[in-house]
């Protein structure tokens, strides 16, 4: 089980807070769009574009920023935690 | 009585004067560098460094709370500054109404710990870049009814930088006072902890929804390769 939550906007947008997805390896790409069938919203195009993460979203993997490690190919395994939100950005 | 008699009564007249004898840099005087300020005066903080370029606008009003319609115009560090005074004439601040990229940063190091108040990541990720290795940052960030802390150590947390690669700075996005005084003052506790020597927010990301009331600390860890 992969457990992925969300905040802030994409939590409103995907109408939940929190999402278990059953797989045993699965890149971060595959896992959206996994999630945007499950929830029947495009997650996917509002994440990505062009196969890249758009800027200003946040994904961390076990606390990591997936940025510094395969971007959206980054594999998940499962029992692996996912956050995704688009930080505060004002002050 | 004095001004501080409620705090002494709370956390003791040890830690009184350990806010008495800690000096912040207050990084950005929005809402977020308000509220931490006006808390940490009503604290004891005995010395305060604010840096903010702006000039205070009607806009500012819904959250920046030291403000007021006569102060529109003004400096804000330098009404900042004449606000907190009034709240405790003993207090000491000093102000720079600059940019951060233009100050001489020599001139900013004698201070224990800094509050990221900024309204961009840019600013943030400069001002990060000069602290010492016995100094502390507490980020914090909102947007709408969100937003996140976290305290930033050098060689012991992941760098702002690793934590918010990829963002895009946003002109001026939506903020609402409940959001801003709410996690300015978990800034300003954060602060506290910090000079008290019990963080909490260490590799730990405190994110804030109001839209539910939910608090939820996710546990960080540095970049592999970045280590």
């Amino acid at each position: 089980m992969i457990n992925v939550k969300f905040y802030s906007l994409l939590r409103k947008f995907i109408g939940c807070k929190e999402i278990e997805v059953h797989a045993k390896k699965i890149s971060i790409l595959e896992l959206i769009k996994k999630i945007s069938r499950k929830v029947e919203k495009d997650l996917t195009n509002k994440l990505t574009q062009d196969k890249k993460l758009i800027t200003g979203t946040i994904i961390l993997l076990n606390g990591r920023n997936i940025h510094y490690l395969d971007k959206l190919n980054t594999i998940v395994s499962d029992g692996d935690n996912i956050n995704i939100f688009p930080p505060g950005g004002g002050g | 009585m004095n001004m501080f008699s409620q705090n002494i009564k709370f956390w003791g007249k040890t830690k009184q004067n350990i806010l008495n004898s800690s000096s912040i840099l207050v990084a950005g005087m929005g809402g977020l560098g308000c509220i931490v300020a006006e808390n940490l005066t009503r604290a004891g903080i005995g010395k305060l460094i604010l840096i903010d370029k702006d000039i205070i606008e009607n806009s500012n009003l819904n959250r920046q709370i030291l403000f007021h319609q006569n102060d529109i115009g003004k400096s804000k560090v330098e009404t900042a500054k004449t606000k907190l005074i009034k709240i405790n004439p003993d207090l000491e601040i000093d102000t720079y109404h600059k940019d951060i990229t233009s100050i001489n940063k020599v001139n900013l190091h004698n201070f224990d710990g800094i509050a990221d108040c900024f309204d961009n990541f840019k600013s943030r990720f400069f001002l990060q870049d000069d602290v010492l290795k016995d100094q502390f940052l507490v980020h914090g960030g909102v947007t709408g009814d969100f937003g996140q802390v976290t305290t930033i150590t050098k060689g012991i947390t992941p760098s702002l930088q690793q934590i918010f690669p990829n963002q895009k700075e946003i002109d001026a996005p939506a903020s609402i006072p409940q959001s801003v005084l709410t996690i300015g003052s978990i800034m300003a506790h954060e602060i506290i902890n910090n000079l008290f020597d019990h963080p909490q927010l260490i590799n730990k990301l405190l994110i804030i929804d109001l839209s539910d009331f939910s608090f939820e600390k996710i546990t960080l860890s540095k970049p592999a390769d970045l280590t």
